[in-house]
């Protein structure tokens, strides 16, 4: 039996999730989209620790974190992770 | 120099900040390590503020026997940090010609050696404000390249003076604040040293409530998450002064804790080691330390609500 791929729209509600629960900022975040600038998102130098934290634990992967750092959209990040999961 | 945002205190500050660093590069060095006593003397004596704050630390910390005991580690402490800044310059001249080991002896945990010299391997060494933390900078940087990190002075003259003068081959500084938030990964990524002073109170909601000795303080989250998420060695270290123009530096093993899974239980044991270790060196070096930093402020209201959620063993 083959496994469900994930979809783009799953992986970016459990991205949303992840941004939440690592940002301290106060952001809207049902209006992200794959257009949204991940600088916009007012993660600092230690937040973005936080967030590479919970991308890694909710997506059950592992990577070099300073390979994320320089993904500047959801979209790219979207793509990062996919390439990934 | 034409900048409005300049004051005619900025400029005043900054020709008498100029003029000592020049006269303590031209005096001997036992001279100007006399006149850093003497100076650390008059501040403890003047700054009835700072005073106060170093006493009331010694006395929470618990480290002196009695009131005498507080008063002579305070008095000590500001010396401490009068020739923390005498010797800081003066070991220019060791360092450019390489006879830094004439002043320098070396205590290297071998684990901690073999991280902090491994080619290409980014390490993150931890410290506090104990002893000489420039000097312990400096000799880490003759392993490898080292990445402090600095906050801006409220002076930009003075401000761009101590960076010309702490600008060196294999040390530089970033800015505490900074909008690439990546630079910190960056910097281990190139296999470099990342130098954290972790006693530090964090301001920011990223501080998390962590004892020391035995109270509660808001400690920056940052080495133990640099750790977690880069899996870079994280060292604690020291430099600390046995004499004039006399250091020893000091690295601990790497810290080494079983992994729960849970960010926050890694994150706090982390943090709690940290704390653990600097207390020891603090208790073998209380006259070195940074006594008159307010480490212990009142915390906010979302700290006080987490350590109640964490319960009595917080």
């Amino acid at each position: 039996m083959e496994d469900n791929p994930v979809t783009r729209e799953e992986m970016i509600d459990r991205l949303r999730k992840a941004m939440s629960d690592s940002s301290t900022e106060d952001v809207d975040w049902d209006s992200v989209t794959e257009a949204t600038e991940i600088g916009s998102l007012g993660f600092d130098s230690l937040s973005i620790l936080d967030l590479i934290y919970e991308i890694q634990r909710e997506f059950k992967i592992k990577f070099a974190a300073e390979e994320i750092v320089k993904v500047r959209t959801v979209g790219h990040l979207l793509d990062f992770l996919q390439a990934r999961v | 120099m034409s900048s409005p945002l300049l004051t005619l205190r900025h400029r005043a500050e900054f020709a008498v900040f100029h003029a000592v660093l020049r006269a303590i590069d031209r005096m001997p060095v036992d001279r100007a390590l006399a006149m850093a006593s003497r100076i650390g003397d008059i501040v403890y004596a003047l700054d009835f503020y700072r005073r106060g704050v170093a006493k009331r630390n010694i006395r929470l910390s618990g480290i002196a026997a009695g009131r005498a005991e507080t008063v002579r580690i305070a008095r000590a402490s500001f010396r401490s940090f009068a020739q923390l800044a005498v010797e800081s310059l003066k070991a220019d001249d060791y360092f450019r010609s390489g006879r830094w080991r004439e002043m320098v002896d070396l205590q290297i945990d071998p684990a901690a050696d073999e991280a902090l010299k491994a080619p290409g391997r980014g390490a993150i060494l931890a410290g506090g404000h104990i002893g000489n933390w420039e000097i312990a900078s400096r000799v880490l940087a003759t392993f490898k390249p080292v990445v402090g990190i600095t906050k801006n002075m409220n002076n930009p003259l003075t401000d761009r003076l101590v960076k010309d003068r702490r600008a060196r081959e294999n040390f530089t500084m970033t800015p505490k604040r900074d909008a690439d938030a990546g630079r910190l990964l960056e910097v281990l990524n190139r296999g470099h040293v990342l130098g954290l002073l972790v006693d530090q109170h964090a301001r920011s909601a990223y501080g998390e409530p962590i004892r020391f000795f035995g109270r509660h303080v808001s400690m920056h989250k940052s080495a133990a998450l640099l750790h977690l998420v880069s899996g870079a060695p994280l060292i604690l270290g020291c430099c600390v002064r046995t004499g004039n123009m006399k250091f020893l530096v000091r690295a601990y093993p790497p810290v080494n804790i079983p992994r729960s899974g849970d960010k926050n239980t890694d994150v706090r044991a982390l943090m709690l080691e940290l704390n653990s270790k600097l207390e020891d060196m603090v208790r073998e070096f209380p006259e070195q330390y940074l006594w008159a930093h307010r480490r212990w402020r009142p915390l906010r209201p979302a700290l006080l609500a987490k350590i109640e959620k964490l319960g009595p063993g917080a």
